[in-house]
């Protein structure tokens, strides 16, 4: 994968487990966000292919790849909640989109929604009105509302403070245990890596490939390559050549 | 209006060393109503609407408003860009028909207030010389006006970078393009319009 001429990473090949949460990670500017974009569909990748189950994802018809896409959820690093709908409207879009639902079944399921990531009553409330941890929350309720299959995660600790951070990995765990939701989350996050992370995949910024794919606890404990312990550790092990 | 006024003093000026400066009227009428209105008010638009959808769609695309769009299955163009060129497609023609009234009004204050024509001629000469078909002419000027700053507005909206900077670079350029845009298809109606004989 990469821009034009310049490869930010190849020879990637991993799979994820249905119910897995499955992080992806890496030092900044590794091309964990370009992995994101390929995998939802927002860039091709220079050469290979991703499944969907069965269905070779890049190769499908751009109404069944649409298709594909409805069965997933994603939730962007800063929310990217339409700054001009209220979160009622964020949230229900997709309803009055894709469903047959009336306004008022609508509502009820939007305000659920929101009720189940703490956000009962805001309805009304435009994004300006809210705080960042709330941002997301709404965010992750819009993500949620098709009570899609896989949910996918850009940065979901970034920016927010260690409490609200923690009530958000939380918050993913559940959503996993009760709605049994593929999730992948691209993150650098430790914390969160440790707490939540089923399975995971490190990606090598100096070499351009991925260089593990295990459970990260398990990494951490087994793992004898250097930058990878030098990343989990963060920096007490590993490799020893500084870098600025 | 100030368009307006300035017309009729250089038309004055001009017409009154033949004596005919009654015709001002027809002159400040007929150019107003057919092209000035509508330049003035795609030039207005284009500052003022076109740069906002520039911005707009353009913070929507460093918030990742957009990409969220696309995932979710929703079309950009559908979702953001069409709305906002038929509001202004079907807008244009009023504040175009407002500009006519005051670039009028504007040759009026000039004719009536310093070079001693009456009311009465002056409005006589303007209904007289302004017909439909230049009514019609300025409208559809309009609203090409309109389609044109929607577009650039929209376009270097969805071109925009990811970054602040960006967005103010895609406003100034969607202000510069809708202007540039203007005067092209001005001088391409004026050309059919003169072949057709309208």
């Amino acid at each position: 994968m990469g821009y034009g001429d310049f490869i930010v990473m190849r020879d990637l090949n991993f799979s994820v487990n249905r119910g897995d949460i499955f992080i992806i990670m890496g030092a900044s500017g590794c091309g964990k966000s370009t992995l994101l974009k390929i995998l939802i569909g927002l860039k091709r990748p220079l050469s290979g292919q991703v499944f969907y189950g069965d269905s070779n994802f890049w190769e499908a018809h751009p109404s069944e790849r649409e298709q594909m896409m409805r069965g997933s959820g994603i939730l962007y690093q800063y929310g990217a909640l339409w700054s001009s709908m209220s979160l009622a409207e964020n949230i229900g879009l997709t309803l009055q989109r894709y469903t047959k639902l009336n306004h008022r079944q609508i509502q009820e399921i939007v305000s659920l929604k929101l009720s189940l990531v703490g956000l009962a009553g805001f309805e009304g409330y435009y994004p300006s009105n809210i705080s960042g941890g709330m941002k997301k929350r709404a965010a992750l309720a819009r993500a949620i509302v098709m009570d899609p299959d896989i949910l996918f995660f850009d940065e979901p600790s970034a920016g927010l403070d260690p409490i609200s951070a923690r009530s958000l990995d939380d918050l993913i765990l559940e959503l996993r245990d009760s709605m049994g939701t593929t999730i992948i989350i691209v993150t650098h996050e430790l914390a969160s890596i440790f707490a939540i992370g089923d399975n995971s995949i490190f990606l090598d910024v100096d070499l351009k490939t991925m260089t593990a794919s295990e459970d990260p606890n398990r990494l951490l404990a087994e793992s004898e390559n250097p930058t990878v312990r030098r990343f989990l550790t963060r920096g007490k092990e590993g490799a020893v050549e500084e870098k600025l | 209006m100030l368009v307006g006024l300035i017309l009729a003093f250089i038309g004055t000026i001009q017409l009154k060393m033949f004596g005919a400066q009654v015709f001002v009227a027809d002159f400040v009428g007929i150019i107003m109503v057919r092209l000035m209105g509508a330049i003035m008010t795609g030039i207005i638009m284009a500052g003022r609407t076109g740069a906002s959808f520039a911005a707009q769609i353009g913070t929507m695309q460093v918030n990742e408003e957009i990409d969220a769009l696309q995932t979710f299955g929703i079309s950009p163009m559908e979702f953001l860009v069409l709305p906002r060129m038929l509001a202004l497609i079907i807008m244009m023609p009023l504040p175009c028909l407002y500009a006519d009234a005051m670039g009028i009004l504007g040759g009026i204050v000039v004719s009536v207030g310093i070079f001693d024509i009456t009311l009465a001629e002056y409005l006589n000469r303007t209904r007289e010389a302004v017909t439909m078909t230049n009514l019609w002419i300025g409208l559809f000027h309009g609203v090409v006006f309109g389609i044109l700053v929607a577009l650039a507005g929209c376009l270097k909206g969805m071109q925009c970078g990811r970054s602040a900077s960006a967005v103010g670079e895609a406003t100034t350029s969607a202000v510069v393009t809708g202007i540039v845009a203007i005067v092209a298809a001005t001088a391409i109606i004026t050309f059919v319009c003169q072949v057709l004989g309208i």
